[in-house]
């Protein structure tokens, strides 16, 4: 209900203060600010639900950066494997492998055809 | 007991990081304002009373995202409102307007069909009831501020903390309230074809 602020008139002012007159004023019920209290501590505080959840979300994250962290870190070996195997079949087909080179023969694995040689 | 406010301001920083004394002492200091209002949005010292409990409980839980504990007064009386509104709108779901008051339903059918006079209805005994039911329909925001001056008699400046206000509009809003209850209350008489 909305209406504009109009000038009352002596009789309807009368009748608006008659009315007030027997509203009772607010006295505050004894002991209800014990009770209040009494119910707010039977209430858990929000801020520990918070902190719990805090928390949870904070082992959440951890928990979700070391899967990632290994998940990239299995990528990255397996796609080095990939290419390592790659450029050993590139280079032993160049026939520039050094097999003086102790590194390269113990890396790079060699085909039985190589290995016949 | 309402403390000032950089006292009030002290206990809500204290009760916001779990002290539980602080809190306390702010419900001891808060309690009378949150009641008023409490009282003034839902009408009955009972709802107020459950309204007052469900307020602190809710305080205690998130006292600690009140962003200015000086302010946790008007904060208090926010939420007594907004407990209070829902508590209303509730009421107002019922079938009747007085729920299971039998006494105020009495009362407005006894004004409707048996078109007492102005004076007799102010004066009746059921009056409070038709008082009540003419409140309902005022504004709440009209209606909080009205009661809360004119009935309880607050200063404006306690009422512009409560409501978290300017005084100006305190004063503007309890003007609209006797507009809108004037006409409420002269729509009651007509009905009783005086």
């Amino acid at each position: 209900m909305t209406t504009s602020q109009t000038p009352s008139s002596p009789s309807t002012d009368a009748l608006v203060d008659r009315a007030l007159s027997t509203v009772a004023r607010a006295d505050v019920p004894a002991g209800l600010a014990d009770r209040a209290f009494a119910a707010a501590m039977r209430a858990p505080p929000m801020s520990t639900w918070t902190t719990l959840l805090g928390e949870l979300f904070a082992v959440a994250r951890v928990g979700a950066a070391c899967a990632a962290g290994v998940a990239t870190l299995v990528l990255v070996v397996s796609t080095a494997a990939s290419t390592t195997s790659s450029t050993s079949a590139v280079v032993a087909s160049a026939g520039h492998i050094d097999e003086s080179d102790a590194w390269v023969s113990a890396v790079l694995p060699l085909s039985p055809k190589e290995e016949s040689l | 007991m309402v403390a000032d406010r950089d006292q009030l301001a002290e206990l809500a920083r204290k009760a916001a990081l779990g002290d539980s004394h602080a809190f306390r002492q702010l419900v001891v200091a808060t309690t009378d304002l949150v009641y008023r209002v409490a009282l003034r949005t839902v009408g009955t010292s009972a709802d107020a009373e459950d309204v007052v409990q469900d307020t602190f409980v809710r305080a205690w839980q998130k006292l600690s995202t009140l962003n200015d504990p000086a302010a946790v007064a008007g904060w208090l009386c926010r939420i007594a409102r907004n407990i209070g509104t829902d508590k209303l709108r509730a009421r107002k779901n019922r079938p009747t307007v007085f729920g299971d008051d039998d006494t105020a339903r009495i009362a407005v059918e006894r004004l409707v069909s048996d078109a007492p006079g102005a004076e007799t209805l102010i004066n009746s005994t059921e009056t409070a009831a038709v008082v009540r039911a003419a409140l309902e329909q005022v504004d709440e925001k009209f209606r909080i501020a009205l009661l809360l001056k004119d009935v309880d008699g607050l200063p404006a400046a306690t009422i512009a903390t409560m409501l978290d206000i300017p005084v100006g509009t305190v004063e503007s809003r309890a003007s609209r309230g006797r507009d809108q209850l004037g006409k409420v209350l002269a729509r009651f008489v007509k009905a009783g074809k005086l």
